[in-house]
């Protein structure tokens, strides 16, 4: 039997991205954030000065200087190596938020789309309630319930997150279903199931790839909202969020144990908010193969 | 890349040029070029447009802006997508009204509003004036265009293909109400289009665009029966005829303005060319019977006059 | 249809939207693996005592029988008593909610005072000097963690500068007489200057903070939909009728191009409601989001339940409005 191989979705070339990448200094900046925050992550123990947990009571809330260049915090422990060891915690976060996002999200955003009918009116409706309560609200509410730590907010900020994922991957999902060549592949004999995977699937890419990178830096936010308020991350853990919220009550006289850790939050999600913009742009089809 | 290059051409008072073309000629950019409404990253970057004695690329933006509408008016090919479709018909024409007669009372422009679309054919007119855009046909918006602009009475009317976008039965009506109301108010007419059919009924002269550059231009009674640039005659050739079997279309396609062919852009189509066309780039010659001609075939007799 | 049908249909759709909520609400509360009961009464509570109060939240009855109960206590406003102010959530709720409305307009009017002009400016001037300049604005604000920025201007502003810094009003000065519980508003009607003086310096920066992100994502959907709306046809047939340039973009253009935006308004809302939690934690703003965060330090569930409900109506509410806004502004869509 003749297997019958079609893409409904254009090559993406790689000149073209590298043109578009050079011509493009605040997507490099962006990706060379990302890529030195993968590698502070990568060599936290190698390149720390300090053990993040070593308590110098005696050197506590110093100020920056030669020896401790972000300072100490209020248990004398370095702030440098404690904002190292947080890239490794706001990782974890990030990757497994979107992970379980996109796991949940995926699958019931292609039933959605290509079942139609009361199906996608179901999903559709619970999509709705969870996006009708603010991300952060429902976040703490949800965690609220369950209990503190780390790995309670992580499920509790993807329970907030998947929704976005199904409706995207829904609205792709709908519109290839029209597609012609969807019906080209019907009338061949393909099951449902390979339809979904061979040829909705790839298609629902796009969209996904910019959600994820956008929300790389979104769970860290809002994880970091999250330890700000108590939730999160338990001491002594360092997650720059909860470095953030200890450094509230010295601040008047520590300003460094706040400046560090936020600066660190701050340049972690602006260099994925960079990378998202431009893949946008890249994968926006309107762009693609206009000088 | 050059849209339009070197086109050179008149609108005498009360009569009516017809520019014809087919997409990609540079038609429409020569129409938007005359209102100065070349958008980036477009640029006008040379040429002169008389009218009434002043060269409109010389003046400022805010005079420029006082010809708009006032003296010469423009309408466009779709009147689905011209009108505003946030603000009802009646508040666009009225603000059109208003803008000629800062004092004007707001009863007195309803009438004069109402007065025009009884003008331009459109019945019960109090609930037209009161409706959006997107509840109105396409015929009935095209002639709120028309009415828009016309109300100023100006000296010339630019009508980019205006039936184009129409259903055929609807056509022939604005073509009629073009012709009417061009008449009483003897405005000059300038005509884009890419149907010879329009052009014959409400031209006096013709002008045949290609790639850019006009390649023909004559009286219209004599366009169609001697036709001199080949291109012109395989348009008149292209036009299905009753008892014709075939539809002879012109082989090829409209080129690439970025890569224009050397020399006569036309000569790769052209069953006449020449060596010398794929050569040199023939100029805009005057013959004896005052048509203009672009074309190898027809060697400078007198200078190419400038209009 | 006209608009005050849609703005009825719309209304009618709210409730089952609500009565979502508050079943996610429920099912959410049952989650709890810690003992409310416990919670509420302490450690040393006594058997009676537990029994006793089991029969009077009825958490002795099947789950579906609490849930018709639960609905039927909303519906009279009963959320609850909170565990650590000891008052019903409601009234604790009825208290703090001025203070996030006032905060969260406030940010409101301000983002959009801000971005609107510069994402229109942005739009006209495209890619020129001052469109970067807009642009690495709005990076920065929607990168930037809000309790972060938040505390370092308290830092700079009142620490060091001795500017306001804690607090709707000066601790100096008395509020003015509570009618809506809006200083701003109640300050103007009781003719109370000191007041609105004092309350006006001290949203300020509360209000810039928690605006910031939202300045951002304006000023982006204004350029954005600015270039669209400016690419149109009718846009050239208004420059062709020789309209100014002034009344082609202010009235012509961004009557069109607000329509796309103001769903972004209405999203913003959401984020504003989340980031007050933060703020109104680091400003001693005593609004319901400092409420939510002392009840989580207190283990108060209730309070926390009680406020989440109220903050997701009010998200939803919003939406509404913003939604009938873009009907008022795009008249395509009440067909629909």
């Amino acid at each position: 039997m003749n297997e019958v191989k079609f893409r409904a979705r254009t090559p993406l070339k790689a000149p073209f991205a590298i043109r578009l990448l050079r011509n493009s200094p605040l997507a490099i900046f962006g990706v060379a954030t990302i890529a030195f925050n993968i590698l502070m992550a990568i060599s936290a123990s190698s390149i720390s000065p300090y053990d993040p947990y070593a308590m110098q009571l005696g050197n506590k809330l110093q100020g920056p200087d030669a020896a401790h260049i972000f300072g100490t915090d209020q248990l004398g422990r370095d702030i440098l190596t404690r904002v190292i060891w947080g890239s490794r915690v706001s990782f974890e976060i990030g990757v497994v938020v979107v992970a379980l996002s996109l796991f949940v999200g995926i699958p019931l955003g292609l039933v959605s789309g290509y079942a139609g009918g009361w199906l996608d009116e179901g999903i559709m409706r619970v999509t709705d309630i969870f996006l009708a309560f603010p991300a952060l609200v429902l976040a703490i509410f949800i965690q609220a319930a369950i209990g503190p730590g780390l790995t309670n907010a992580m499920f509790s900020i993807a329970i907030v997150s998947w929704p976005t994922y199904a409706r995207l991957v829904r609205g792709s999902a709908m519109s290839i279903k029209q597609n012609e060549f969807i019906e080209a592949a019907r009338a061949v004999g393909e099951g449902k199931l390979r339809i979904l995977f061979r040829h909705i699937f790839p298609n629902v890419l796009s969209p996904i790839t910019v959600q994820s990178t956008l929300d790389m830096g979104g769970a860290v936010l809002t994880a970091a909202g999250l330890s700000f308020i108590g939730f999160g991350v338990q001491p002594p853990t360092a997650e720059w969020g909860a470095m953030v919220s200890t450094g509230r009550d010295y601040i008047a006289f520590a300003w460094w144990m706040t400046a560090f850790p936020g600066l660190a939050i701050f340049l972690f999600v602006l260099g994925f908010n960079l990378l998202g913009d431009w893949l946008n742009d890249f994968l926006n089809p309107r762009l693609r193969g206009v000088e | 890349m050059k849209a339009v290059d070197g086109v050179n051409f008149t609108v005498k008072r009360a009569s009516a040029l017809g520019i014809v073309g087919e997409t990609g000629s540079g038609k429409t950019v020569t129409a938007l070029s005359v209102l100065r409404l070349i958008q980036e990253p477009g640029k006008i970057v040379g040429g002169t447009v008389n009218f009434e004695g002043r060269d409109l690329m010389s003046l400022s933006e805010q005079e420029i802006r006082e010809v708009r509408g006032r003296e010469i008016s423009m309408i466009f090919q779709d009147p689905n997508t011209s009108l505003n479709p946030a603000f009802r018909v009646g508040d666009q024409i009225s603000e059109l009204i208003a803008r000629f007669n800062k004092e004007i009372r707001t009863g007195d422009v309803n009438r004069e509003a109402a007065s025009w679309l009884q003008a331009v054919g459109i019945p019960d007119e109090k609930r037209r004036l009161a409706s959006y855009p997107h509840e109105l046909s396409g015929g009935t918006k095209q002639r709120i265009m028309i009415a828009m602009a016309l109300l100023s009475k100006p000296k010339l009317l630019i009508a980019d293909e205006p039936t184009t976008s129409l259903d055929v039965t609807v056509q022939a009506q604005i073509l009629a109400l073009i012709q009417k109301l061009k008449a009483e108010i003897g405005t000059s007419l300038l005509l884009i289009t890419h149907n010879l059919g329009v052009v014959a009924e409400m031209c006096d002269e013709v002008a045949i665009m290609y790639a850019g550059k006009i390649v023909e231009q004559s009286p219209v009674h004599d366009i169609f029966t001697h036709p001199k640039h080949p291109y012109t005659k395989m348009l008149l050739e292209a036009v299905p005829k009753p008892g014709r079997k075939r539809l002879i279309p012109i082989p090829g396609t409209v080129p690439n303005l970025i890569n224009t062919p050397p020399g006569c852009a036309f000569h790769p189509r052209c069953p006449r060319a020449m060596d010398v066309c794929s050569k040199q780039v023939p100029s805009l010659t005057k013959m004896g019977d005052g048509s203009f001609v672009a074309c190898h075939l027809y060697p400078d007799e007198e200078n190419a006059p400038k209009v | 249809m006209g608009l005050a049908a849609y703005v009825l249909r719309r209304v009618v759709l709210l409730i089952p939207v609500i009565i979502g909520i508050t079943t996610l609400t429920f099912i959410i509360t049952r989650l709890v693996p810690a003992d409310p009961i416990i919670a509420f009464l302490g450690e040393f509570a006594r058997p009676a005592q537990v029994l006793a109060l089991e029969e009077k939240w009825g958490l002795n009855l099947p789950l579906y029988q609490q849930y018709f109960r639960y609905m039927y206590g909303l519906t009279q406003g009963d959320l609850g008593i909170s565990i650590h102010t000891q008052r019903p959530v409601l009234v604790d709720l009825e208290e703090f909610f001025p203070a996030t409305i006032e905060l969260s307009t406030a940010a409101l009017l301000f983002s959009i005072a801000l971005g609107l002009p510069m994402g229109i400016l942005s739009a006209i001037r495209r890619n020129k000097a001052a469109d970067h300049a807009a642009r690495v604005f709005a990076l920065t604000g929607v990168s930037i963690p809000v309790f972060w920025l938040g505390l370092l201007l308290l830092f700079v502003v009142y620490y060091k500068l001795g500017g306001p810094g804690f607090g709707r009003i000066d601790p100096n000065i008395s509020p003015p007489t509570r009618i809506t519980g809006l200083y701003i508003v109640d300050s103007i009607i009781t003719a109370n200057w000191p007041a609105l003086g004092s309350s006006l310096i001290h949203l300020v920066m509360p209000a810039f903070v928690l605006g910031y992100a939202t300045t951002a994502v304006i000023s982006r959907m204004v350029r954005a939909s600015m270039l669209e709306v400016l690419s149109q046809d009718y846009i050239r047939s208004a420059r062709a009728h020789g309209l100014s340039e002034r009344v082609v973009i202010y009235k012509h253009a961004l009557r069109n191009a607000m329509i796309p935006v103001t769903t972004v308004i209405g999203l913003s809302y959401g984020s504003l409601l989340s980031g007050a939690v933060l703020t109104e934690t680091i400003f001693a703003w005593p609004g319901i989001g400092r409420y939510i965060t002392t009840a989580i330090s207190a283990l108060d569930f209730p309070a926390v339940t009680g406020t989440s409900i109220l903050i997701a109506i009010v998200y939803v509410v919003a939406n509404l409005v913003v939604d009938i806004a873009y009907a008022y502004l795009d008249p395509r869509i009440r067909l629909g």
